[in-house]
C-alpha cells in the first residue's frame, strides 16, 4: 500500500457523519408515499379493467361467428315493449354502457326495484319537473338507470299516469317540453353478461349496464314518481318503485 | 406485510448503523449531505420492503451496503446531465473543532478528490479503503470482474494523485507517516 492509499484510508476513516434525527421519519414518509403510489396505480388498473374488459368481451362477442345471434338468456329478437322506446347496449352511439364510474357508495343513494337501479333517486336526482307557463315543463336531465348485464326490462308508469310522465329521448329546439313529447316507457336491453372479476369497487358498477338519459324526463306527478318494472315476454309488471327525495313520498 | 417485530428490528438496525450508513452514503455521493441523506432514506425504505428476506440471510449490513452502492451509481446515471454542483461549505467540518485543522485539511482534500471522480471509481475506492473489502469482495458488490475493479481502482488513484499532489505539494507523505500509525 503506497502513501496515497494510506492517506486515503486514514482520511476516509476519519470521516464521521451523524444522521439527522428525522432519518427514520423520512423513511416512514417515503414508505407512505410508496403505498400512495401503489394505491393510485392499483386504482388505475382496476378502472382500466372495469372499462376494458366489458368492451373487449363485448367486441369479441359481436365479432364472433354467431354475432347475429342474441346474447345468452335473451329472447331471440329483442323488441321494445308496445309503446316503449328501445334503448340497447352500446358503446358511445347508444345510451347503454356496460360499467362506468359512479360515486363510491352510489347504491346507498339509489332505489332498487327488482333488477333495476334508479341511480341517485334517494339523493334527489329523480325529482319533479319545473312547470313553465303554457303547459310546458323544463326537463329533469341526467337520469341514470342501471340493469344487470344480460337483462331486458321495461320502465313505465302505471296506466293511469302514463300521460303524466314522459321519458325524453330527443331534444327540442326550444329546450322546453310538454307531456305529449317523448315516450311513456323505455325498454332497456342490457349488454351481454360476462364473468365479473371480484374486487372491483362498487363505484365502477361492474356487471351492470348503465343507461344515461341526458334529457331525462318531464312529469307533472309532483315529487313522488311511481315507476314500474316489467319484463318480457309478456311485459308483466313485477316491481314498482316510488321515487322521491330521501325515499319518502 | 410487516409485523411489529420486523419494524422493531429494522429500527434497531437503523439506530445502530445510521452513522456508518450515512458516512458511506456521503463518501459514495462525493460529499453532499443532502444527497447522501436522500439516498440513504430511499435505500432504507426499499430495504424495509424486503426486510424479512434480508434478515433471513443474516447480517443486513452487507445487503444495505450493496443497495447503497448500486443506488449511488444509478442515481448518478440519472442525474449526470445536470450541471456539476460546486462544493459548498461542509456542515460537518463546520461543526468539528477548529483545533483539528490537520484532519479538516485532510477531509477537505478528500472530499475534493472524491467529488472529482466518477461514481464507479469512487465506489471502488470507498469499498476498498473505507469498507476494507478485498478486490474480489469489491467486485462482488459492484457486480463486475476483479480485473475491472483493478482497472477502475488504479485509474481512480492516478486521478487522485494528480488532485492531491497539486493541492498538497508533498505534504501528503509527511501527514500520512505522522498519522498512519493509528490506522495501520
Amino acid at each position: 500500500m503506497n502513501d496515497l492509499e494510506h492517506w486515503l484510508r486514514s482520511a476516509m476513516r476519519a470521516v464521521h457523519q451523524e444522521p439527522s434525527p428525522s432519518l427514520l421519519s423520512g423513511v416512514w414518509r417515503r414508505r407512505r408515499d410508496h403505498w400512495r403510489r401503489v394505491g393510485a396505480c392499483g386504482t388505475a388498473a382496476v378502472v382500466a379493467l372495469a372499462i376494458a374488459v366489458p368492451s373487449v368481451l363485448y367486441s369479441a362477442h359481436r365479432s364472433g361467428a354467431d354475432a347475429s345471434r342474441p346474447p345468452a338468456g335473451q329472447p331471440g329478437r329483442v323488441a321494445a315493449a308496445p309503446g316503449s322506446e328501445l334503448l340497447k347496449c352500446g358503446v358511445y352511439g347508444d345510451r347503454g354502457i356496460s360499467g362506468g364510474e359512479l360515486g363510491a357508495h352510489w347504491k346507498a343513494e339509489s332505489v332498487q326495484a327488482g333488477p333495476v337501479w334508479f341511480v341517485y333517486a334517494v339523493s334527489g336526482a329523480w325529482r319533479s319537473s319545473e312547470r313553465l307557463p303554457g303547459g310546458r315543463f323544463r326537463d329533469v336531465p341526467g337520469a341514470i338507470l342501471a340493469v344487470p348485464n344480460g337483462t331486458t326490462v321495461e320502465i313505465t308508469t302505471p296506466p293511469a299516469d302514463r300521460s303524466r310522465f314522459r321519458f325524453l329521448t330527443r331534444a327540442a329546439s326550444s329546450g322546453t317540453y310538454t307531456l305529449r313529447d317523448g315516450v311513456a316507457a323505455v325498454t332497456l336491453v342490457g349488454c351481454p353478461s360476462y364473468p365479473v372479476p371480484t374486487g372491483i369497487p362498487e363505484a365502477y358498477a361492474a356487471g351492470l349496464t348503465l343507461f344515461y338519459l341526458p334529457l331525462g324526463y318531464v312529469t307533472d306527478l309532483g315529487g313522488c314518481l311511481p315507476l314500474e318494472v316489467a319484463t318480457p315476454p309478456a311485459w308483466h309488471v313485477h316491481w314498482a318503485a316510488h321515487l322521491s327525495r330521501h325515499g319518502v313520498c | 406485510m410487516h409485523g411489529a417485530s420486523d419494524r422493531t428490528s429494522f429500527e434497531q438496525f437503523v439506530d445502530g448503523s445510521s452513522s456508518w450508513m450515512l458516512t458511506l452514503a456521503m463518501l459514495l455521493t462525493g460529499h453532499n449531505r443532502a444527497d447522501a441523506e436522500d439516498l440513504l432514506q430511499t435505500v432504507l425504505e426499499r430495504a424495509y420492503r424486503r426486510w424479512r428476506r434480508i434478515c433471513r440471510t443474516g447480517d443486513p449490513a452487507p445487503y444495505v451496503r450493496q443497495m447503497l452502492v448500486n443506488a449511488s451509481v444509478d442515481r448518478w446515471r440519472l442525474l449526470r446531465r445536470r450541471p456539476e454542483q460546486p462544493l459548498g461549505p461542509d456542515d460537518s467540518a463546520a461543526s468539528a473543532g477548529r483545533d483539528e485543522s490537520a484532519a479538516l485539511g485532510d477531509q477537505d482534500l478528500l472530499w475534493r478528490a472524491l467529488a472529482a471522480l466518477p461514481p464507479g471509481q469512487r465506489a471502488v475506492l470507498v469499498l476498498r479503503y473505507y469498507e476494507d473489502l478485498t478486490e474480489a469482495q469489491t467486485a462482488a458488490v459492484l457486480g463486475c470482474s476483479v480485473g475491472s475493479v483493478k482497472t477502475q481502482g488504479s485509474r481512480a488513484l492516478a486521478k487522485l494523485r494528480g488532485i492531491v499532489g497539486t493541492a498538497d505539494a508533498g505534504g501528503l507523505a509527511n501527514r500520512t507517516s505522522s498519522r498512519g500509525a493509528t490506522h495501520e
